[in-house]
């Protein structure tokens, strides 16, 4: 099943996930950004926006200062 | 085979092997939580199924026990289902239990006691994992058995007996070390 290789590759991503967000507890501007649109922010990051890294993200996101 | 305690202990060492192990583990776990109890439709219930994985990695550090992992993935995957269901509601906000399929917890009953009776299946070693599998699950006649396994009929029923005490000791263990008096 993809979905379970998707969460499965979930760690591979980590490092990238948390650059985004770091930039986006720094940037106010940067995170309303990503918020509005994960999918978008994933992909100008030239991170491939997989469901599973775009809920890793937004539960990133979730427990990050805004 | 590594206890669910294990596998979480693993996966907080930063074990990539453990962590494709819980996946793999609890995968249909969750989404039979999300399809069948609450009857999401395949894409909704993706969407929780990477949710709840990506919030287990996530939170795995606030895990309490590391043998709780089941019952912390069934709330977790319970709560965001309804997140989803009201997400998708055209009406107002509702209740909890009004969101709720009818039925939900006698499915989550079930869903748990096949969880349970698999991963004891799995502790019972292969070959009575064989042929508890293909008499119980496959259906398979004693002849169809012993021609696959190389035994004569007449000894598979008295195989899959001792088979099956192993695998009520096991599922026994397995309920009392969740006891308050079993020592965990």
């Amino acid at each position: 099943m993809g979905w379970v290789r998707a969460a499965q590759e979930l760690p591979a991503a980590r490092d990238e996930i948390a650059g985004l967000v770091a930039r986006a507890e720094a940037d106010a501007a940067f995170r309303a950004r990503v918020v509005a649109d994960l999918e978008s922010a994933l992909a100008s990051e030239g991170i491939e926006a997989t469901p599973s890294v775009v809920a890793a993200l937004r539960a990133s996101l979730a427990d990050s200062r805004p | 085979m590594l206890t669910d305690a294990e596998l979480v202990a693993r996966c907080r060492q930063g074990d990539a092997q453990a962590w494709n192990d819980l996946v793999e583990r609890f995968s249909r776990y969750v989404y039979a939580i999300a399809g069948q109890a609450f009857r999401l439709s395949p894409p909704d219930a993706e969407d929780v199924f990477q949710e709840v994985f990506a919030r287990v990695y996530q939170h795995l550090d606030r895990l309490r026990s590391d043998e709780a992992i089941r019952p912390w993935i069934a709330q977790l995957t319970r709560r965001l289902c309804i997140d989803r269901l009201r997400s998708t509601r055209r009406e107002g906000p509702a209740e909890e239990e009004l969101l709720e399929p009818a039925g939900v917890d006698e499915s989550l009953t079930q869903l748990d006691e096949a969880m349970t009776v698999r991963a004891s299946l799995d502790a019972v070693g292969d070959a009575c994992k064989e042929i508890l599998d293909r008499f119980f699950c496959r259906d398979e006649s004693y002849r169809t058995i012993g021609e696959a396994l190389g035994l004569p009929a007449g000894t598979i029923a008295s195989r899959i007996s001792r088979c099956l005490a192993k695998l009520r000791a096991e599922l026994d263990g397995r309920s009392e070390a969740l006891t308050p008096s079993g020592n965990r």
